[in-house]
This record gives C-alpha cells, structure tokens and sequence, in this order.
C-alpha cells in the first residue's frame, strides 16, 4: 500500500532514550495497525514510553497490564471485543524480551495453546533495560549486562521454535533495519485469526553500549551477520526467509557494541561458529517444511 | 424451581442466570465442579458467551480484568493455591475497579497440604480491596451470586462470593433456582463502563505520581465504604423480588443473651443448632453470623454487640502471629463503644476438622466461666 | 462515586507536552550536496536528478535535465570516455553505474525541445566552426537569448562529430537530430564557408562577441625518415574522407600509428573497408595498458580482428616510391611531472619490421592558427590563449574546444563551449564573470548553467564522499549491459556496433544509481525517527521538527545518500 495512506499513531515528547530501537519498532507496528486496534503494554520500555499519567504517546486506546500478562489481558481483550461485536478490532499486545521470554512465558503459551486472537509483539531489546539492563534469557551469549558483568554464559533461547511449537498460525522475527518487511509482516498478522506471533530485534544503544546513531545500522547488521535472520513459521510448520541479504562475518556486529568489547577472538569464533550452526538449522527447516 | 443442588452447582446455575458473558478458569479442587458444569452447558449451547481455559489462575484473573475493562460481564473461581497465585491480580483487579465476581470455595492452604474447609486463602486476601461475602448455605450462595453482580457493578469494585469446601461445595442441599425472566429483570445487561473506545482513545492505568496515587487509593477507600449501603439496598430488593434477603450480618437471640456466638458461613448452619440446645438449657446465648466481611460491617455489629457482657468468635481460619481473623477485625469494630464486651477468640475446623453443635456449645460454655479475657486464641482441635 | 474517568488513572492528554527537543543541542538539517560522478562531468549534468526521473521512466523530463546542462546526450551517450563511471560511489560497493549507456537511453527514448529567453536586448555572436565546441557555445548563447550566426567551413555542421567519429560508433541520424534540436533555437548556420583572418576581424567587428572553435584538423608528423613515401595518410584525414577511402580497400598490410580514439577508429574503420583477408595493425607509443583511448573501442577493435602492439614508436618507413615495410622500435611513455608533457623514452629491445602497404599515422591533431591574430596565441604549445572562461587576450574575442589547452574530447570541449558562453553572456550583459563561483561544481572544471538560470538550490561545493553513505539498504546486482552486435555481423558494414539498453534496462540500471547528494524521498529517515521529528513537507521533502528532535543522528546514519547532517545549535537559538 502507499505510505501516504498509512497514518502514525504514536507521538513525539516520550521519554525514550535518544536513538532508542524499541521507540522506532513500536512507531512501525502501530502505523501497520488502522484506527480501531487496542494496544497493551507491560511494565518495559514500551510501558514508559508510552506516556506517563496524564499524558499518552499513544493515539489508540491502551492498556498499561502487569509484567507477566500481556498474552492474557490482550486474550481477554480480544474475546470481549467478539462478544461486543467488534471482532474487527486487532488487539495488540508489546512486551519485552523479559516479559516474554522469562516471567511472561508461561501466559504467552497458554495464550498461544489457546489460539487467542492477538497478536503479540515482544520487543526484544536482549536485557531487562528499563530497570537497568539485567540479563534476560534473551541476552546473547558473551554480552555485558548489570548482572553478568563478564558475559552472559547461557545462549539466547530460540523463541521462535518455542511458538512454532504451539502450532500458532504465524510467527515471525523482524527488523528495524528492515522497516518495510516489518510493517508488511504486521500487515499479514493482521489478516489472519489466531495468535501471531512477532520477534522484533530492537537495539538499545544505552543496554548495548552504542553510540546513539547506529540503532538501525545495529539492526541491519544483524541480519546480515546472521545472528538474527528474518524468516516466518506458518502453522508451525512451513519456515520461510523474508530477506536474504549480503553476509557479513559476525565481527562486523560486535563491533560497533561496547556489550561486546571483551571478547577474544576465540570467543568471536565461537560466537561465529553458533550463528552458521543456527542458520544451517533453519535452512535445514525451511528447506525440508517449505 | 426447587433442585437437590451442591453449592458448586447451586453457583453454576446463579452464573448461568446472570448472563456471564465470559468465563475465564483454572481447576482446583473443591472448585472444580463449577468450571465442569459450565464448560458441560457451554458444549451443549445452554451457556452463552466464551469460556477461556487458562493455565493458571493468575492469568484467569488477567483475563478477567480485561475483558471486564473492555465491557463485558465476567466470572472465574478459585481456591486456597489458585487464590494465592492469584493474589498480585486481586489488587490489579481492585485497582482497577473491574466488576468482576468470583467464588471461592475455600480450602486449607498449604503448607502441610490438605484440602478441607478452611477460611484463610480469603481471608488473607482482606486487603486487596474486594467486597467478600462468607455464605452459609446452597441457596444463599446462589442468591448472593447475583446480588454481587448488580452490586459490583454499581460500586465499580470486584466481589468475591464464598463457601465452605466440601461442607457447601459438595454438600447437597435444596435450592430454589429463580426463573431466568425474573433475573434478567433485576439484573439487567451489563454496563460496565467500556474503556477502550475507539472514537475516544485513552491510555488506561498509566503510571502516576505519588499523590495522584494517594488519591487514587482513597478514592477507592470511599467507594468500598459507600458500597455497605449498596449492599443492603441490593439485598432488600433482591428480597423484595425473590423473597429471600440476608443483610450484612444476621443477629439471633441477642437481646438478652449472655453470650453471642460470632461465627460466619457453614459453621452458622451448626451454631443455629447449638444455640437452640444452649436455649433449651437454660443458657442465654445468642448467635450473630457475619456474611459482609468486606466492607467490614462496624456499625452494624456495634450496635448488635453494644451492651452484651461476652463474646465469642469461632474462627476458621488464623493469622499467625495474632490471632483468628473474625475476632482480629470484630475486636478493632468494636473498639469505638464505650461498654465492649469481652471477646473470647477460638480456632476451630481449620484443614476442615469437624465443627460439631457439641463444640460450639462447649465454646460457649467455656466463655460463659470465663472473665479474664486473653489476647491469644483457644484452639479447639475437635479431637 | 465520582465520575467513571476519573476513579481509575485515564490519560488522556498527549506527551507533546514535553518538548524534548529540549534535550540537545544537536539537530539534523538537510543539505543536498553535489554528487562525485556530476563533480567529474566536465559538462556538469545533473545525473542523480537525471537517473531519479529516468528509474521513473520518465525519459521526457530526464532528457530536458540533462540539456539544462549538455545538449548533446545522444553524442555523449555513445562516445564520452565517462570520467563520471570512474568516480561513481557505486563502483565501491559493487559496480559503476552504466551512467553513458542511461544518457544515451534517455536522448533515443525521450522527447524534450529546450526554449531560448527572450531578452529586450539580445547581442549578436559569431560562431567560427560548429564542431562539439562551437555547437555548445551556440546553444547555451540562444537559450541566454542572443543572436547566433555559426560559420562552418565544411558543407555540412558537426565538426569531429560527423568528419572524425564514424558512423558504427556516431550515426548521423543521431548526429542530425541533436544539431537540428540545437539550431532549432533560431540559430543561423552559414556552411562552406572559410573564415581567413581579413574575415574574422570583419566579423570581430560586426558581431559584438565571437568564438573561435575551429578545431585540430592539423595532423601531427612523426617526424621519421621516409614519412613522404606514397601511401602514407594521417588519421583525421582519413577519417573525414578527404583523401578518398575508397582506394583503401585494395590494401593488404595496414599499419595504424597511435594510441588514441583516432586511431583506434582509423583501424576498426580499414577493418571494415579492406577486404577479409588482409591484416590491420595498430601499434602504439604507450604500453598496452595505457591507451588513452576508451578502453571499449579497445576491446571492440580487438573482437573485430585488430592486432594491436603498444610499447613501439615507428623509427622508419621503407618503400620505393610507397611505402611497403615499416620499422619500429620499444619505447616507453612518461609524463613530465612538472608540465605534464609526454616524452617517449627508447627503451631497449628488438626492433619490429611491419610489411605496409598502407600507413595511417594518428598521433593527434593540431590547430590551424594561421588566421588567428598572433596576440592571442599560446607561447609554447599550439593552442589559443585563453582563461578559465574562454576569454583571449582580444576583448569580445573568445575560443574553446581543441583549439585551446585542455583535455581534447568531446566532453571537454562542450564543457568549453559552455563556459565561454557564461563568460560572453555575461560581459555582454555587463555581469561581474568573477561572480560564477557559485556555478562550479566541486572542484571540477564545469558551470552549471542550471544553476545560473534557475539559482543554486545547495552548495556545490560539498561533494558526497563513498565513506558517507549508507551502503546497508543496497543490494549488490550486476550492472546492465548494453547490447552490442557480434563482431560477425559488424565487418562491412557501419551499423552501430553499441546497441545500448532498451528502456526497461534503462530504467532498472537508473535504479541501480544511489542518487549521492540527493533527496529522494526514500521515507528512511522519517520512517525511522524514534521520535516522530522528520516531517513530511507538502513539496515531497522533508523538515525536521526541532521541538521533539532529541538530535540522536539516526536519520544521519541511516540517510543512503548523505544528504543530512548534524549541527550544534546556538543555546541562544533553541530556547527562542
């Protein structure tokens, strides 16, 4: 669709950090979403950005939930919506990785067991960042954060396949650096009835130790680099590239981030080495489920 | 229409009669017969509105709260375990000033583990700012039920309906169960304010500053405290309109009596009992059962209370660390009148040990020789 | 109870409230900066502005750009040795853009009839010889408003372009249609007619400017023993048809003599008159790699059966009464770092014998300054005077194109035909000439005559380096090719061996150009801003919105094309 007709509902004057990823990535999603959405938003970045009492960031009706339950108020959202005959009304839940990869887990697999009609947007920023960047089970391997302050030791869960599991009918990762695919992706969620699923890579140049300008070239890198490829999962089944760029080594990545500057070189082979391990994964899916 | 009903049962059809428009649950014993006859009339079609089978009772509340704020009529239940998980969402619930009703069948919490009637799981809820009502009995849980609803509704607080596990859950009892024109007539479609308009956007629960929460929260604190005088006007009409009404408390034989029993849901059933044989016995006792726990009814059993040389209250229930929560909250109730009595506190029935007519009279008999009264409980194990 | 609204916290106002812009003192603003491949065009076209219209396929409006700057496309298009191929930014990410093959594209494709001014008092220019030169100082000159009358010694007007580039790399009808575009602004063209210096300084005097644009039609000696044997012909002679090719055709050994375009063009062009059996030789000064001609006609002249030796000069030519064998020995090229003049340096080597019954030496022209006033002539080298505009000692007397100091090739010379035009206009008009600062672009040599007549938009100096942009939204592709016959099929005949790219590839290779410098409205930047500050302004541009704008620079990192940047407001200016 053209641009000019897709209108922005979010509003300048937030307290987003400057050059913050999680800002650019909910601005996108919410101009894919129409007039009618219902936004919720979780204690996170999300939460603070989008406005404190009594100002709102937002231009769509929104609800501020608890941390751990952004699936189920959007769920309950949803279903009362249907029963007021406003079925047409998306319902859209943002959560951070922390909310959706730890405390939020569990209420985000109910939700997706149920097949609830929503879709949930978990802005991955890798870290609890809005409390002070604290690791998550998100936080890449090796990355500085407040409380594993010589790299993080476990790797990033795989998100995607824990959702693919469900059988949901869409999931997908998406990029700021790639504003277009993310938009276009919230555009198909929108179309389809179900729990839709997506995995936004939002960096944080305050969390990841950046220089404020390159949010988005952080993004770019890493999917060119592989660390966070741009592929959807229909009915949990038929895997799916969206972009297959240039690739980069994974160097290229680490090191425009102070997060990562501690690294030796055996660890940047060894990050290397998991992100060619990953992607032969998920090339081995897409090309056998297809 | 007259039905042999468990209390379980009794609460599924007051659900199915106010029109719920959805349910969001998670099973736990003793509540579980409730989310199995409403999922068995959903599947039938006889339910209308959508049921949600969550994975655990503090997302069924999350669930609850929402559609609620989108406008919609909402119910869940739960018990002891599930009501705890729950307790985070009890105070966004209250916050939020959501008319969510629940019921909740009590049950020992654990640790130990034990699955008997016991009032703590509720009653350590006290302060998350729901109106509680303790039932006696079958009918009264499904008559309360739907006063709740209109209640709640009005007051913009969340209610919660209770009864004893299995001595009212799993007990079967008759039940008049009202005709489905005459509810729709006292309690109509749901209002509840919609929050999420979409010709009118706002943002709902941000964060505020401290004073805006102080606020916030004593507007809260008015709202309950108004919401005693709803209760009784929904009572009297729902008396007027079914012809069964049951007031904040229910006092029997206190005018002259020595001594007042103080006890709450089934265990009144018992003491209606007890006291009839103390009457035959020659004993002055007197009986007064609290139904509206929250907001607590002061006044009321100030003035009930107000001259009588002796209390006791049968406490199903504790807060370690001070004593049965009944007494806790009836001693601070009382604490304004000049002339209080003395109160004797007593545990009895926790995890669901048996509270016989013969307890109870021994209860009073114990306060009746007893002058000294004494800050810790007596605890009646019933062996 | 009070009202709904107000017992839970609903907000309702907006966080506009909060001025973030507040926060910094950094804002972005925009600046269009000139693009390397427009710095390096001696004729200073607008190529981003041209390939954005033509990605459009919009061959129409692409075409009228490109003549705001060089009303030879279709020319430029098919023989410009492309400086600005070697400058694109893109060449550093994956390949050049085909900038010529697209120019060429939009001249054939398009249709566009440019407009002379009307002034209320138009002066009256002489134009001597109506090669590359002459034909842009008429056309800028007419577009300014002023009278034109061109004298061409030839029968017909187009100078190299028609007597010296043949026809399977120039076709006239692309040759008649450009000329006829240019005199179609009410230029006078008086063909044979030789202008001798008794008629120049008549001219001088009736005309209130003239410009000398006669050309090198000289050609340069080898200065070698047996250079007067009998068939021993120069290339731009040759070329131009004026010592007859016919005769050509029976000759067996064809030695060509030259490095250059010319010759490169003599040797192709025996190629296609000599019969199949006889073999063309081209043998150059410089070394194989260091042909200053344009490295395709190189390799085309070689698919068409060249042989071609570079690293020889020709010592001696052998015959009796003709030349039948010739000799040559090694030699080396270099560059005198201080004049830059060529020297050739004997190198040591065996001397080659070349059996030619034929010899066609092309190692460039020179000007015939017979008819010129001796003022106005160079001291050390053959050329005309003159300044940076044109201008010779003589007032009101002006020259460009081969016959002056500068690069000779088509570009240049277009290029000096332009600014000579500039400088006469504005003399003529009584303007300051020292007031085209604004016109030059970078630190090239060209004006631009757009930004004369419609005013600068930017600064021109800023020229948009590889390092500034942002490379991460491209996607490497090849190049699109232009088509080209088969060397098979190009041999006796003079069909245009370059078929270009039709206009879908046009379109596809314009959009393969990164557009450096230049807005497009790509929506990077204002889809990108974490804090909504880039407005979209009604005219398709953009602004930025300094009262939330928390100066972060993610639209300067991620603008593909640099045209923003950062600057510290004045404290004083932000709280205004």
């Amino acid at each position: 669709m053209a641009l000019e007709e897709i209108k922005d509902h979010m509003r300048p004057g937030h307290s987003a950090c400057p050059g913050c990823g999680v800002a650019i990535a909910m601005r996108l999603v919410l101009r894919s979403l129409g007039d009618r959405a219902v936004i919720v938003v979780v204690p996170s970045c999300s939460a603070v950005i989008s406005g404190v009492y009594p100002n709102s960031a937002l231009k769509l009706p929104a609800f501020h939930s608890a941390f751990e339950i952004a699936a189920p108020t959007a769920a309950g959202i949803a279903n009362a919506l249907k029963l007021l005959g406003q079925e047409d009304r998306p319902v859209v839940a943002f959560a951070g990785d922390g909310g959706t990869f730890d405390i939020g887990l569990q209420s985000l697999s109910g939700a997706a067991d149920r097949n609830e009609n929503f879709i949930y947007v978990c802005l991955d920023n890798e870290a609890y960042m809005n409390t002070g960047i604290q690791a998550s089970s998100a936080t890449p391997t090796f990355a500085w954060t407040a409380t594993t302050p010589s790299g993080r030791y476990g790797r990033k869960k795989r998100l995607m396949e824990i959702m693919a599991a469900h059988r949901i009918p869409y999931a997908a990762t998406a990029s700021i650096g790639y504003p277009r695919d993310l938009m276009e992706k919230v555009e198909k969620a929108k179309q389809i009835k179900g729990t839709k699923f997506i995995h936004v890579l939002a960096p944080c140049p305050t969390g990841w130790k950046m220089s404020e300008d390159v949010t988005v070239r952080a993004a770019i890198l890493s999917v060119q680099t592989r660390v966070f490829p741009l592929y959807e999962i229909e009915d949990g089944k038929r895997y799916r590239l969206t972009q297959s760029p240039e690739v980069l080594p994974v160097s290229e990545y680490l090191n425009i981030q102070g997060r990562f500057r501690h690294m030796h070189e055996e660890e940047i082979e060894r990050m290397q080495q998991e992100v060619a391990e990953e992607w032969e994964m998920l090339v081995h899916r897409i090309e056998t489920y297809a | 229409m007259r039905e042999l009903l468990t209390g379980n049962y009794a609460i599924a059809e007051a659900v199915r009669l106010c029109r719920v428009q959805l349910v969001a649950a998670y099973p736990i014993t003793p509540q579980t017969p409730i989310y199995e006859k409403l999922s068995e009339w959903q599947s039938q079609g006889k339910l209308g509105g959508l049921m949600m089978r969550m994975e655990s009772e503090h997302s069924a509340m999350a669930a609850c709260i929402s559609a609620s704020l989108t406008g919609v009529r909402v119910f869940t239940a739960t018990s002891s375990q599930g009501l705890a998980l729950m307790h985070e969402m009890l105070h966004f619930a209250s916050g939020n000033r959501v008319p969510v009703v629940m019921a909740c069948v009590n049950r020992a919490l654990a640790v130990p583990w034990a699955f008997g009637s016991d009032q703590t799981d509720t009653l350590s809820q006290r302060d998350t700012g729901w109106i509680q009502f303790y039932c006696e009995g079958n009918q009264e849980a499904l008559d309360t039920v739907i006063q709740a609803y209109k209640v709640s509704e009005q007051v913009l607080l969340p209610s919660m309906v209770i009864i004893d596990g299995f001595f009212t859950s799993h007990f079967v009892e008759p039940v008049e169960i009202p005709g489905q024109s005459s509810v729709d007539e006292f309690l109509p479609k749901c209002e509840a304010p919609r929050r999420f308009d979409a010709k009118a956007p706002t943002f709902v629960a941000g964060v505020v500053d401290a004073s805006r929460y102080f606020q916030f929260r004593q507007g809260s604190f008015g709202d309950m405290e108004k919401a005693k005088i709803v209760i009784k006007d929904v009572d009297e009409e729902y008396k007027e309109a079914f012809g069964r009404g049951y007031g904040l408390i229910e006092a029997v034989d206190v005018q002259d009596a020595e001594v007042v029993l103080v006890t709450s849901a089934s265990i009144t059933s018992t003491a209606r009992v007890a006291l009839e044989s103390l009457r035959k016995k020659g004993h002055r006792a007197g009986l007064l059962k609290i139904k509206t726990f929250r907001p607590f009814p002061a006044e009321e059993v100030q003035e009930v209370l107000n001259g009588v040389s002796k209390v006791a209250v049968v406490d199903r229930n504790i807060s370690i660390g001070k004593e049965g929560i009944f007494c806790h909250e009836l001693k601070a109730a009382l604490y304004p009148l000049n002339s209080r009595p003395i109160i004797f506190g007593y545990i009895a029935g926790l995890g669901g040990t048996d509270v016989s007519p013969e307890i109870l009279e021994g209860m009073v008999m114990d306060t009746l020789h007893r002058d000294e009264p004494e800050d810790s409980p007596t605890w009646i194990s019933g062996d | 109870m009070a009202d709904v609204d107000s017992i839970i916290p609903i907000s309702k106002g907006t966080t506009e409230v909060f001025r973030t812009g507040e926060w910094g003192l950094r804002k972005p603003v925009y600046v269009e900066r000139i693009s390397p491949c427009r710095e390096a065009c001696p004729a200073g076209t607008d190529l981003p502005g041209v390939f954005f219209l033509g990605s459009e396929g919009d061959f129409d409006q692409a075409l009228e750009l490109i003549l705001e700057e060089n009303p030879f496309p279709g020319v430029c298009g098919r023989v410009c040795y492309h400086p600005c191929q070697t400058k694109c930014n893109r060449l550093q990410f994956d390949e050049a853009v085909e900038i010529r093959a697209i120019e060429r594209a939009v001249a054939d494709l398009g249709f566009a009839q440019p407009k002379a001014s009307s002034l209320s008092n138009p002066k009256s220019v002489a134009i001597i010889g109506s090669g590359p030169a002459g034909l842009s100082a008429s056309y800028f000159l007419a577009r300014f408003g002023h009278k034109v009358t061109i004298f061409e010694r030839k029968q017909e007007a187009g100078g190299v372009l028609r007597y010296g580039i043949p026809e399977y790399r120039l076709p006239k009808e692309v040759l008649k249609k450009e000329i006829g575009r240019i005199l179609s602004l009410g230029i006078t063209l008086v063909t044979d007619k030789r202008v001798d210096h008794v008629t120049l300084m008549k001219l001088r005097g009736q005309y209130d400017a003239v410009f000398l644009s006669t050309g090198a039609w000289l050609p340069r000696k080898l200065g070698v023993p047996g250079e007067d044997l009998g068939n021993i012909l120069y290339g731009l002679d040759f070329l131009a048809g004026d010592k007859g090719r016919a005769y050509v055709e029976d000759k067996k050994n064809v030695v060509i003599i030259g490095g250059g375009d010319v010759a490169i063009d003599v040797a192709r062009t025996a190629l296609r008159l000599c019969s199949p059996d006889s073999t063309i030789t081209l043998v150059a000064p410089e070394g194989s790699d260091d042909f200053p001609a344009i490295p395709e006609s190189i390799n085309e002249a070689l698919e068409e059966g060249t042989n071609i030796i570079g690293g020889y000069c020709p010592l001696e030519f052998e015959g009796n009464g003709k030349v039948d064998l010739a000799r040559f020995g090694r030699t080396r090229i270099e560059q005198d770092p201080e004049t830059g003049a060529y020297k050739m340096i004997p190198v040591k080597g065996k001397d080659i014998f070349l059996k030619a019954d034929l010899v066609i030496a092309a190692i460039g022209q020179v000007p015939d300054l017979s008819v010129f006033p001796p003022e106005i002539l160079a001291k050390d080298v053959p050329k005309v005077c003159v300044n940076n505009f044109g201008m010779t000692s003589i007032p009101g007397m002006f020259a460009g194109g081969d016959l002056v100091q500068q690069r000779a090739s088509v570009v240049d010379a277009i290029a000096s035909g332009k600014r000579a035009a500039l400088a006469m206009h504005m003399r003529l008009a009584s303007e300051e000439t020292a007031n085209v600062t604004h016109l030059k672009l970078g630190n090239g040599s060209s004006l631009s005559v757009q930004a004369y007549m419609k005013g600068t938009p930017f600064d021109f100096k800023r020229v948009v380096q590889f390092s500034g942009l942002n490379t991460l939204f491209f996607t490497k592709t090849l190049p699109h090719r232009s088509k080209r016959l088969s060397p098979d099929v190009r041999l006796r005949n003079f069909r245009e061996v370059n078929q270009g790219l039709d206009g879908e590839a046009a379109i596809q290779e314009a959009k393969r150009c990164f557009y450096c410098g230049r807005c497009v409205a790509c929506d990077l930047c204002f889809l990108l801003c974490p804090d909504l500050s880039i407005v979209k302004k009604a005219d398709g541009g953009y602004r930025v919105n300094t009262d939330y704008c928390k100066g972060c620079g993610i639209c300067v990192d991620v603008c593909p094309r640099q045209v923003i940047e950062i600057e510290e407001q004045d404290e004083r200016a932000s709280h205004g």
